[in-house]
């Protein structure tokens, strides 16, 4: 019997085995180094997997010793195809790797895929550990404050139990630049030198030239030139700035975009939760804010939908957008039809819930069609300043301070600028005296890790982000918090409400887990099988039906195929077809017979579960009965089989499964390639 | 000579509507709305009820609607513009938002086109 670690390292492999199988398509999820490609140009490496009732299985189960039942089956397939192959390292009872020279791994896998004994072939890739960033701002032990880094990005450890696992999720997808999240905000400082080269140029919708501060209203300039107001300003001018505050310029929309696209692993500054995403700056926000038909021009041609001929094209229309914006109010039947009109677009809308101290979720927060997030605290508690209410999506870190004065703790570390109106030079946030505290900068974490999961798969539509992030979230500490008496949230009631213990239904579903959601993306992408009978006995000569219909096909993808199969027992057999969602089973004698499901999905991935008929012998003259009872399959395929239930969702002990079995892999990799 | 170019008391009575009909014309643009030295500008987010061709041909009709000048117009997203009225505050501006909408046949909805903010920041005692 495998280990459960080789059952994990067969799981891997078969999810490596999915990515593989769909690069061809969209699917381009983990790094690759570019040596990659010209060393399987002209050496092959090709995982494959025997289909259980083919002729290798066969003779490999009949052999007498038990290295002869090892999968090793270079020799018949060489003399089958043409092809000198060589016995690579097994991974399960059904698998191996096959090697070979003169040809490329994907010509290899394609000429073993014909093979009427293969279930699957796939390129063995080289995959690279990515590790930690070499950014200087991020680890801990900084000698600048805060001294935590970048806290919030790395793997939740006590006290930082609210980090969001980033570096996990690197290891799985360090994101795509062919994924853009854009930052709706106030503009961006192009010349920082930590958002080089991951910025388009994107475009400025404030109208009103006095709040735009920059001489004139739209224009293609989508830098942000200082968003300070003077009380002079105030004065003499309240038809615009009346109801407004005096302060300094903000560098939000810089703030938002290093969280979301900072350059990463680049030596310089900070790592950004979307590593290689790019981002999109829309400038809608200037002075004292900015108006509805702006920022809502500016959403529609973020996302390449915008029906005003008098602007140039989108020429990189964005998947995500990220609005850290927002006021109390409630969602407006203009917000409600273009948040509707971006959900038919399949663009995902992530947007900050406001820092009014506890009061219901902002606008647009509160608005159909958006993932809201609500701000925690470096322990996983709300923070004092979060709105929350049901509209919330999930929580993630928005920085708190723990002291009251002096050195901010736990602030969220990002790009910003020093001048305090126009700007001066480019910096980062700190814990002194200029941390990003916010939910404005917890948006951008939710928005960075939805970035990830499209990077891994385009075509997740936003309700699908919603759920997988919601699913993959972490629960709540319900101990822990600050100093003082803290209770559990309650709903928003128009008082303030500090630190509370977050709840499901004021905080969303938990905490942000980038890891967890970008593995939730690859789970979701298999499909799985799964049976339920008609009945738990009958008597013997009499049927049994079984249905396979509630089996799921992978995101994107359809069942196309059901195969039944039986035992070696012989005691029963398929009262009609056997290859379609529902078999009927004839029991024939006492015992236990094996009844197998085998489920294709239209990316040729497959999945099984099985279920046990125990016949038992009737007292004589009696009648037989025939119970069902669930098999935990064992390594079965390319998707998935959960024990018990017999091919269901993933649960978190197969995921926390898969990522062991990811590092196990890769550690292993690394060693290999340190050896001659 | 004048009889080919005689009118006929049919063409007479066609000119004649005719020259009626440009005279009302003349008379309608010159009736749009002027701006009062009371008049402020009021920002509106307006759905129209059916295509338009281009935003200022969408804010010359909702000049008329109004009863007050209109400026700025911008296309903001699908049957959705931006328009700022000229009028007065108070009664005013509250009575031509009302004209606007009429009965909802061409602008099926009029809201205030309202400033966003950046999420105020947090006092340093909301963010231990």
């Amino acid at each position: 019997m495998p280990t459960p670690l080789i059952r994990w390292l067969c799981a891997c492999l078969a999810c490596l085995a999915a990515w593989g199988s769909a690069a061809a398509d969209e699917w381009a999820p983990v790094r690759k180094s570019p040596a990659a490609a010209s060393e399987s140009d002209s050496q092959a490496r090709v995982i494959v997997k025997y289909r259980s009732e083919g002729t290798l299985m066969r003779q490999q189960a009949a052999a007498g010793d038990a290295r002869a039942r090892q999968p090793q089956h270079a020799a018949t397939l060489s003399q089958r195809l043409g092809i000198t192959l060589s016995d690579g390292r097994v991974l399960g009872q059904r698998s191996q790797v096959l090697r070979a020279q003169g040809l490329s791994s994907s010509a290899l896998a394609a000429r073993l895929a014909n093979d009427s004994d293969v279930e699957y072939a796939i390129p063995d890739q080289r995959r690279h550990v990515l590790g930690v960033p070499n950014d200087p701002l991020y680890p801990d032990g900084q000698a600048a404050t805060p001294a935590v880094g970048q806290w919030y990005l790395r793997a939740p450890a006590s006290p930082a139990l609210a980090a969001i696992n980033a570096e996990a999720a690197w290891n799985v997808t360090a994101g795509s630049s062919a994924i853009t999240v854009a930052v709706v905000d106030t503009g961006v400082r192009f010349d920082h030198p930590d958002l080089a080269g991951k910025l388009y140029a994107g475009h400025d919708f404030i109208s009103d030239s006095t709040i735009a501060n920059d001489g004139d209203g739209r224009d293609n300039d989508a830098s942000d030139p200082g968003d300070w107001l003077t009380q002079g300003e105030k004065d003499s001018d309240p038809s615009d700035f009346k109801d407004c505050t005096v302060e300094s310029s903000s560098w939000h929309g810089t703030q938002v975009s290093g969280l979301i696209g900072a350059a990463t692993n680049n030596g310089i500054g900070i790592a950004s939760v979307g590593n290689q995403v790019m981002i999109l700056p829309v400038r809608v926000l200037g002075k004292c804010g900015g108006f509805d038909s702006d920022i809502i021009a500016g959403m529609q041609w973020a996302a390449g939908l915008s029906s005003d001929t008098s602007l140039p094209a989108n020429p990189h229309p964005a998947q995500v957008i990220n609005l850290s914006l927002g006021s109390q109010d409630s969602c407006s039947q203009a917000y409600m039809d273009v948040m509707a009109q971006l959900a038919a677009a399949s663009v995902t809308v992530v947007a900050a819930a406001g820092n009014d101290e506890g009061l219901a979720v902002s606008m647009p927060a509160n608005c159909p069609n958006v993932i809201a997030v609500a701000g925690v605290r470096h322990s996983g508690t709300k923070v004092g300043y979060s709105d929350i209410g049901p509209q919330v999506a999930l929580s993630a870190p928005a920085g708190n301070c723990v002291n009251l004065t002096g050195t901010c703790l736990y602030p969220i570390v990002t790009t910003t600028n020093s001048g305090t109106t126009v700007p001066a030079a480019n910096t980062y946030s700190d814990g002194n005296s200029d941390p990003s505290l916010g939910t404005s900068f917890s948006a951008p974490l939710v928005s960075g890790t939805a970035a990830l999961m499209l990077s891994l798969n385009p075509s997740i539509p936003p309700g699908r982000i919603k759920s997988l992030l919601q699913a993959s979230a972490r629960a709540f500490p319900t101990t822990g918090a600050g100093a003082g008496t803290v209770t559990a949230c309650h709903a928003p009631n128009g008082s303030a409400q500090d630190e509370c213990y977050c709840t499901t239904t004021t905080c969303g579903a938990g905490l942000l887990d980038a890891s967890a959601a970008v593995q939730a993306v690859i789970s979701a992408a298999l499909p799985t099988a799964k049976i339920s009978a008609s009945a738990t006995s009958v008597t013997v000569g009499g049927t049994l039906t079984l249905d396979g219909s509630a089996s799921t096909a992978g995101d994107g993808t359809s069942i196309t195929s059901y195969a039944w199969s039986l035992g070696e027992s012989s005691l029963a057999s398929f009262s009609g077809a056997n290859d379609a969602a529902k078999a009927t089973v004839l029991a024939t004698q006492a015992g236990s017979e094996l009844v197998t499901l085998t489920v294709t999905d239209s990316r040729g991935i497959t999945a099984s579960t099985s279920v046990s008929l125990s016949i038992a012998a009737a007292a004589s003259g009696g009648a037989a009965s025939t119970t069902v009872s669930p098999v935990a399959s064992a390594g079965t395929n390319s998707g998935s089989s959960s024990g018990g239930g017999g091919g269901g969702a993933l649960g978190w002990g197969w995921l926390l499964g898969l990522f062991v079995a990811v590092i196990v892999l890769r550690l292993q990799q690394r060693r290999g390639r340190r050896r001659p | 000579m004048l009889r080919g170019m005689s009118i006929s008391p049919t063409g007479l009575c066609r000119l004649a509507a005719t020259l009626a009909a440009g005279a009302a014309l003349g008379a309608c643009s010159h009736a749009a709305p002027q701006p009062g030295d009371d008049a402020r500008p009021l920002q509106l987010l307006v759905r129209s009820a059916g295509d338009w061709p281009d935003a200022a041909a969408f804010a010359q009709r909702a000049a008329e609607f109004a009863g007050v000048p209109v400026r700025g117009a911008r296309i903001v997203g699908p049957r959705r513009y931006a328009l700022t009225l000229l009028c007065i505050p108070g009664a005013g501006c509250d009575e031509a938002r009302r004209r606007l909408l009429g009965d909802g046949s061409v602008i099926a909805e009029v809201q205030v086109d309202a400033r966003r903010a950046l999420p105020r920041p947090p006092a340093a005692s909301q963010a231990l």
